[in-house]
C-alpha cells in the first residue's frame, strides 16, 4: 500500500463510522497530524480500531498539566507525547561549551508531566523518544566531543529511558529509531517545517506510526510464549535424513554460519522466557546426533518440548501447545518450507508462521521486519518460565514414582498464598491477565492503568495468588477481583482467573475459597459467579461447572472448602 | 499511482474529479485547510515523485498554480 492509499484509506475508516475501541490522544512539540493515518491504520489492522486526536501545537506541559486542558477534556485510552529536543532545547545555545545538566531540565519535565497526566487520566502513555537532532554547528567534529549534539542528546534521551522505562502503563517509542530505518536523509520535511511547522516527511511519521502501533498491540495481545522450530534447513543446512547428521550444514562460513547465528538468536529469545520447541519429521536419532555436534549452539536441553517424527505439524503444534500449557496464539512457528507453512496456518490461523528464507542469511531482515517475534521486556516470571518446565520434568518423573494422585497432590507439598497486590505486582497482574485465556471466568481484560484503578476502589477486593511446591516456585499464578456494590449482599466474581501450569493442583479451589472466605468476612452471603463462555475457556467452564454453576447462569456460591492438601501461606 | 492530475484534487478534497478543473482555487473549497494543503502537497510528491519548494507549496492555490509548479518540474502533464 502506498502512503497516500494509507491515507485515503485511513479517510474511509474516519466516514466509515465504525465505533473506535480506543482514543488515542497525541501531544507533540511540532505539528503532528500527520502521525493520525499512520497510527491508525495499523492499529486498525491489529483490531484496535482507534481515533486519534491531535493536541494543540508544542503545549505539552499545558496540555498534560491542566485539568481542564483540551486533553484532559478528551479523556483519551492512549496518550502519545512526542518532543523533539530541537524545540525543548530552542533559546539555548546548542552544547558545546556548557556542560549537559541545562540540557537536561526540560525533557524531563515533559517526561514528568506526562507520566502525571496519563496517571491522573487513567491512560496509557506512549511517550517517544526523541531523535538526535541534525543540526550540528561542528559537522563531522561533533562525534569528537562529549559535549557534542549527538552526545548530549544521547544523554538526555537515556535519562528519559531511565526516568520512564519500567514505569506501569508506560510504554516508550523511539523516533531515532524510526530515523535509522527510513535514513535520515529522507527522515526530514524542511520546506514542510517552514510552512507549518511539519518537521518531518510522511515516510518518517509512517515508521513511527507503525512502531506505535506494534507496541500497543504488544500490550495488548497475548504475549509470545513459544517458538517451533523445524530442524532440516531451519536450525542447519540440508537435510538430515538424506545428507546425514555428520553433514549437514553448520560450518562456520557459508549458510552454516548464518543458522549458527539464528541458533545464537533463539538463545537470547529463550534468555529472555520464551520457551523453545522442535517439530521435525525425521528419524529421531538422526536429530539428537545433530544435536550433539559441537558446533549447534543450541543443545537438546535449551528444548523446552518437541515432536519428531512423520505426523503433521499441524498435530505436533497443537500437541506442543498443550504440552506446553499455552494457547496456540502465544506460538510462532519458523519452518523452511512454505507448504509445512500453509498447513500449520489452515489449521492454526492464530499461531505466527515465518518462513526461514532460502538464504539463510537474510533471516534478520525478513524477522525483524515482521512483528512475530516482537516482545515486551520481560517480567520476573517470564524469566523463570524455562526454569519452571525443567521444574515441571522433575514433578512428572516424581509422579511416575508416586502410588496415587492423591498422594502424587499431596507429597508435592503444595503453598498457595492470596494477598492483595503491591503496586509493583500491578505489571504482573495486567499480564496475566492478558494472557490467560484458558482458566479465565469471562475473558475480561484490564489494561494496567485500570487495573491501578480497581485496586484504589474500595468496592473491589482484589487478591492475587502465588503457589510453589517441593520442586520450586510457580511465582504469581492467579487472580480474583470481588465487586462488593454490585449485587446488595453479596459479591459478585468480576475476575477470576489462574495460569492452566497450575490447573488440577488445587489452587483454583483455593482462590475460590477464599473468594467465599472474603465474601463472609464482608458480611455478605456469598460469591456470585457467573462463568460466561470464550472460545478457549473450556478448562474455567469444566471447574466452575463441576461446581454447580453453568454457563452463563449466575450461580450463588457461599462457602467452598480449602483443599486439605494445600499448606495456606 | 494516480496520475492524473484531477483525480489527486479529487481524493484529498473529497471532490468529484470533474471539479476539479484547473480553474478550481482554493478560496472556493472549505475543505482545503492549511492540513489538508499538506496532504495535497505529500500526494503530488508521491504521486509525481518531484519535492516542491518552500515557494512553490505556498504558492500553490489552485489546480491550475499545481499543474504550471509540475511542468516546471518536467512533469508530463
Amino acid at each position: 500500500m502506498t502512503l497516500l492509499e494509507l491515507r485515503t484509506r485511513w479517510k474511509a475508516i474516519g466516514r466509515s463510522g465504525r465505533k473506535p475501541a480506543l482514543k488515542v490522544a497525541v501531544l507533540a512539540t511540532f505539528t503532528a497530524d500527520p502521525l493520525a493515518p499512520y497510527l491508525g491504520v495499523p492499529l486498525e489492522d491489529a483490531h484496535l480500531p482507534a481515533e486519534v486526536w491531535v493536541g494543540p501545537y508544542h503545549q505539552i506541559l499545558q496540555e498534560c498539566l491542566n485539568p481542564q486542558s483540551a486533553t484532559a477534556r478528551y479523556h483519551p485510552d492512549v496518550l502519545v507525547v512526542w518532543a523533539r529536543l530541537d524545540e525543548l532545547w530552542s533559546g539555548l545555545p546548542l552544547p558545546l561549551v556548557d556542560g549537559a545538566q541545562g540540557y537536561l531540565e526540560q525533557p524531563l519535565a515533559v517526561a514528568e508531566a506526562a507520566l502525571d497526566a496519563a496517571r491522573l487520566l487513567g491512560a496509557t502513555l506512549i511517550f517517544v523518544l526523541p531523535a538526535i537532532p541534525e543540526r550540528r554547528p561542528l559537522g563531522v567534529g561533533d562525534s569528537c566531543t562529549a559535549r557534542g549534539v549527538f552526545a548530549t542528546a544521547s544523554r538526555v534521551r537515556e535519562a528519559l529511558r531511565d526516568r520512564l522505562a519500567g514505569q506501569r502503563g508506560v510504554l516508550l517509542g523511539d523516533a531515532e529509531s524510526a530515523v535509522r530505518r527510513v535514513g535520515a536523509g529522507r527522515a526530514y520535511g524542511h520546506a514542510t517545517w517552514a510552512v507549518a511547522r511539519v518537521p518531518f516527511s510522511e515516510e518518517l511519521f509512517c515508521a513511527v506510526g507503525a512502531d506505535l502501533a506494534r507496541l500497543l498491540g504488544l500490550s495488548r495481545a497475548s504475549a509470545l510464549k513459544v517458538v517451533v522450530l523445524d530442524a532440516d534447513n531451519t536450525l542447519w543446512g540440508g537435510v538430515v535424513g538424506e545428507d546425514g547428521p555428520g553433514q549437514v550444514d553448520l560450518s562456520d562460513s557459508g549458510p552454516g554460519e548464518a543458522f549458527r547465528a539464528f541458533q545464537a538468536y533463539l538463545l537470547e529469545l529463550r534468555r529472555a522466557g520464551v520457551l523453545l520447541a522442535l517439530a521435525s519429521k525425521n528419524r529421531e536419532s538422526d536429530v539428537w546426533e545433530v544435536f550433539a555436534r559441537r558446533e549447534m549452539l543450541l543443545k537438546k536441553e535449551h528444548l523446552a518440548a518437541f515432536r519428531i517424527g512423520y505426523r503433521g505439524k499441524a498435530d505436533d503444534i497443537g500437541e506442543l501447545a498443550r504440552e506446553l500449557n499455552v494457547g496456540v496464539d502465544s506460538v510462532a512457528f519458523i519452518d523452511d518450507n512454505p507448504a509445512e507453512i500453509a498447513a500449520v496456518q489452515a489449521a492454526h490461523p492464530a499461531v505466527a508462521c515465518l518462513l526461514m528464507p532460502p538464504d539463510p542469511a537474510q533471516w534478520p531482515t525478513l524477522f525483524e521486519a515482521t512483528q512475530v517475534l516482537d516482545r515486551l521486556p520481560p517480567t520476573e516470571d517470564d524469566l523463570g518460565r524455562n526454569s519452571f518446565f525443567v521444574q515441571e520434568h522433575q514433578r512428572r518423573e516424581f509422579g511416575q514414582t508416586v502410588a496415587s494422585p492423591e498422594q502424587y497432590l499431596a507429597d508435592l507439598q503444595i503453598e498457595v498464598e492470596l494477598q492483595a497486590p503491591a503496586s509493583a505486582d500491578l505489571a504482573r497482574l495486567t499480564q496475566l491477565m492478558a494472557k490467560t485465556n484458558q482458566f479465565n471466568l469471562n475473558g475480561r481484560r484490564r489494561s494496567d492503568a485500570e487495573l491501578a484503578a480497581v485496586c484504589g476502589d474500595g468496592r473491589y477486593l482484589l487478591r492475587m495468588a502465588r503457589a510453589r511446591d517441593r520442586f520450586g516456585d510457580y511465582g504469581v499464578v492467579g487472580a480474583m477481583i470481588l465487586d462488593h456494590h454490585q449485587a446488595p449482599g453479596r459479591a459478585v466474581l468480576d475476575t477470576f482467573l489462574m495460569s492452566c501450569r497450575v490447573l488440577g493442583r488445587g489452587v483454583e479451589s483455593a482462590m475460590l475459597a477464599c473468594a467465599c472466605e472474603e465474601a463472609k468476612r464482608a458480611g455478605l452471603e456469598g460469591v456470585l459467579v457467573t462463568v460466561l463462555e470464550t472460545p478457549r475457556n473450556e478448562p474455567a467452564r469444566l471447574f466452575f461447572g463441576a461446581h454447580g454453576c453453568a454457563p452463563g447462569v449466575a450461580t450463588l456460591v457461599t462457602s467452598f472448602p480449602w483443599p486439605s492438601f494445600v499448606a495456606r501461606v | 499511482m494516480l496520475t492524473s492530475l484531477e483525480e489527486i484534487f479529487a481524493l484529498v478534497l473529497g471532490l468529484p474529479a470533474t471539479a476539479c478543473g484547473d480553474a478550481l482555487t482554493k478560496g472556493q473549497v472549505e475543505a482545503w485547510t492549511s492540513l489538508v494543503h499538506l496532504e495535497l502537497i505529500a500526494a503530488l510528491q508521491e504521486s509525481f515523485r518531484v519535492t516542491l519548494t518552500t515557494s512553490e507549496i505556498l504558492r500553490l492555490k489552485s489546480v491550475r498554480d499545481a499543474r504550471q509548479i509540475l511542468r516546471a518540474k518536467g512533469v508530463a502533464l
